[in-house]
């Protein structure tokens, strides 16, 4: 498992796949952040390939590559706000077919849009590390290699996020 | 998904409900493979067609060749002006702050917001008030607030509610500390003194024209970057705008290596940002009474019956730390919950250590033998706490199983100079009841 800042410096050495890999690392990460957003799913595809492209073309002006995930992140967060800004005033009506229980790709049911949206309220570090833990599904030691820290600080930064999460999920 | 399942499959099942998109890596990398080829396009165009076209056509010769003397005398007064200016010094940016009554600065860390400070002073130069956001989101609201004032500390903790007031003398000397370092002017003193005393090294480069910064290179010997701390060598580098002669920012460069980076280079670990001297600040900056709600827990720290008190005079800090611990763990040996919650800095109130107890009665929590307390030892960064390694043996369904825990530390009680408390990761304390 190859760290974020392994492969930004290939990337900026020219290796362009080395892109390719972080796409596939962050996507459901990225993909998070606009749908807590956005919730529809055609304005997140959107904004999800706006990220990693705005992500590609200022890879050079991040200085500390360790920090790639929480500062694309952030990417991904204003690209979604844009595409917020972008859309109609007036959304449609969506009928729903009776019994249907099963929702379309990026579309949440009520509990799994409260746990994202905690899940988006963590603290940059926590976030990052349950993200990659979670929705980007690597174990521990995994997440430890690409966010650059330790094995320890990994399991007690998703410690104190599960208990955060928690408590943020009780009070709401 | 309920919300009685356990917070871990319910992440598992929301990332399953998130779902991906089988097309996005191609998609993306069509993208950049678009923008590549039109940059390369556009670079050509420029290098070649346009210059070419340009010097080539027999009208606009004349024009390049007007442009080029144009531009050459141009330099020369640049150039004359530079060598007109007098060179600067470290002394031009300390009268330029010495007549500013606030300063604002933020710590930015990895282009994230970090935290933010407003500072104001009296009209003899002293701290008056200052305001400290700690641990900022990426919605701009702080985790923590500290606002201090005349000696009186409060500090809020957003999330949980609680406003801890307390007045000592420990905390306020590591506020101001914190301020000396990084107002503007006292960085720029405190930079001086360390140079006379040959514990820093200052470089200043002062780039010809007006529009680039001056950089103020300094490095610092091991452990003179803070003065009570223990720091490997630092690197701080210092903007100056050439105009103002103001400070613009500064950026806090560590050893790589020393930060488990693989590389033995500088890394970079934050920058405070200088980005309006003198505006006035927001109304009720200083002021946390409304901000805080009326549902806010305040607790008075002085009232707080925690930590373990010390009397005898001579211990040092280590003997305090040392006995910190086993009075911790060896109230835990004896069940004794509330005594142990009493040991522990974020357990000061009734409520919390009765919820402690709870968990650790819930879990069977059985700690047997404190088998070694090691040497204390300062941080590798930082200060004002010693770290205690120990192994203690715990007893989880019927096996005894050692635990080294590496990240407790000792520190002061707030409000309560003589008493130290322990300072233990909620992870560390999970690790206690779990195999």
């Amino acid at each position: 498992m190859q760290a974020d800042c392994e492969l930004i410096k290939a990337v900026l050495d020219g290796e362009k796949e080395a892109f390719a890999e972080l796409v596939s690392r962050y996507e459901r990460p990225v993909r998070a952040i606009a749908i807590n957003i956005l919730g529809d799913h055609h304005s997140v595809q959107d904004a999800v390939q706006d990220a990693f492209v705005a992500g590609y073309q200022h890879l050079s002006s991040l200085r500390n590559r360790d920090s790639f995930g929480p500062w694309l992140m952030k990417i991904a967060h204003r690209c979604a706000l844009d595409w917020a800004k972008r859309r109609p005033k007036i959304i449609p009506v969506e009928t729903t077919p009776a019994g249907a229980t099963e929702k379309p790709n990026g579309q949440l049911d009520e509990e799994s849009e409260g746990l994202l949206s905690a899940v988006v309220k963590l603290p940059e570090a926590e976030r990052q590390v349950v993200m990659l833990r979670y929705f980007a599904q690597h174990n521990v030691k995994e997440v430890a290699e690409i966010a650059g820290r330790s094995i320890g600080t990994v399991t007690k930064q998703l410690s104190r996020a599960h208990k955060r999460l928690r408590k943020i999920l009780k009070e709401s | 998904m309920t919300a009685k399942e356990p917070i871990e499959s319910r992440l598992e099942k929301l990332s399953g409900a998130i779902g991906s998109d089988e097309s996005l890596v191609a998609n993306v990398m069509s993208r950049i493979d678009s923008i590549k080829a039109n940059q390369k396009k556009f670079a050509e165009f420029k290098s070649s067609s346009l210059l070419r076209s340009f010097i080539m056509n027999r009208f606009t010769k004349f024009a390049a060749a007007a442009v080029f003397v144009v531009g050459a005398a141009f330099g020369l007064k640049v150039l004359m002006n530079d060598l007109a200016r007098p060179a600067y010094a470290l002394e031009q940016t300390l009268e330029a702050c010495s007549k500013k009554q606030q300063a604002h600065f933020t710590f930015v860390q990895n282009d994230i917001l970090n935290k933010a400070a407003w500072v104001e002073y009296d009209t003899d130069g002293n701290i008056a008030r200052v305001r400290v956001d700690m641990d900022i989101d990426s919605n701009g609201k702080a985790n923590q607030v500290i606002i201090w004032q005349g000696g009186h500390t409060k500090s809020w903790d957003v999330p949980q509610k609680i406003l801890q007031l307390f007045d000592d003398a420990n905390y306020t000397a590591k506020i101001l500390y914190f301020v000396h370092r990084y107002d503007p002017r006292q960085a720029v003193e405190y930079m001086q003194k360390r140079e006379q005393k040959g514990d820093v090294k200052i470089d200043i480069n002062q780039p010809p024209g007006l529009s680039e910064p001056i950089v103020v290179t300094v490095d610092y010997e091991p452990n003179t970057f803070l003065v009570e701390g223990t720091f490997p060598p630092m690197r701080e580098v210092m903007l100056v705008d050439q105009k103002t002669k103001l400070v613009t920012a500064v950026e806090v460069w560590g050893p790589g290596k020393d930060l488990g980076h693989k590389e033995d280079e500088w890394t970079l670990l934050g920058t405070y940002k200088y980005d309006g001297y003198d505006e006035p600040f927001e109304g009720g900056i200083f002021d946390l009474d409304e901000e805080v709600g009326s549902d806010v827990n305040i607790i008075d720290m002085k009232t707080v019956d925690n930590g373990l008190e010390f009397t005898e005079p001579n211990l040092t800090e280590e003997q305090m730390a040392v006995a910190t611990v086993r009075a911790f763990f060896e109230a835990l040996i004896a069940k004794d919950y509330n005594e142990a919650a009493r040991l522990l800095s974020s357990d000061f109130n009734a409520e919390i250590r009765a919820k402690r107890r709870e968990v650790w009665e819930k879990a069977n929590l059985n700690v047997v033998e404190i088998v070694s307390i090691g040497q204390p030892r300062p941080p590798v960064r930082g200060s004002g706490f010693l770290i205690v390694p120990c192994i203690v043996a715990v007893e989880i369904n019927g096996q005894r199983v050692e635990k080294k825990l590496e990240d407790i530390s000792v520190r002061r009680a707030l409000g309560h100079p003589n008493r130290r408390i322990v300072w233990f990761a909620e992870a560390g304390l999970d690790a206690l009841i779990s195999n």
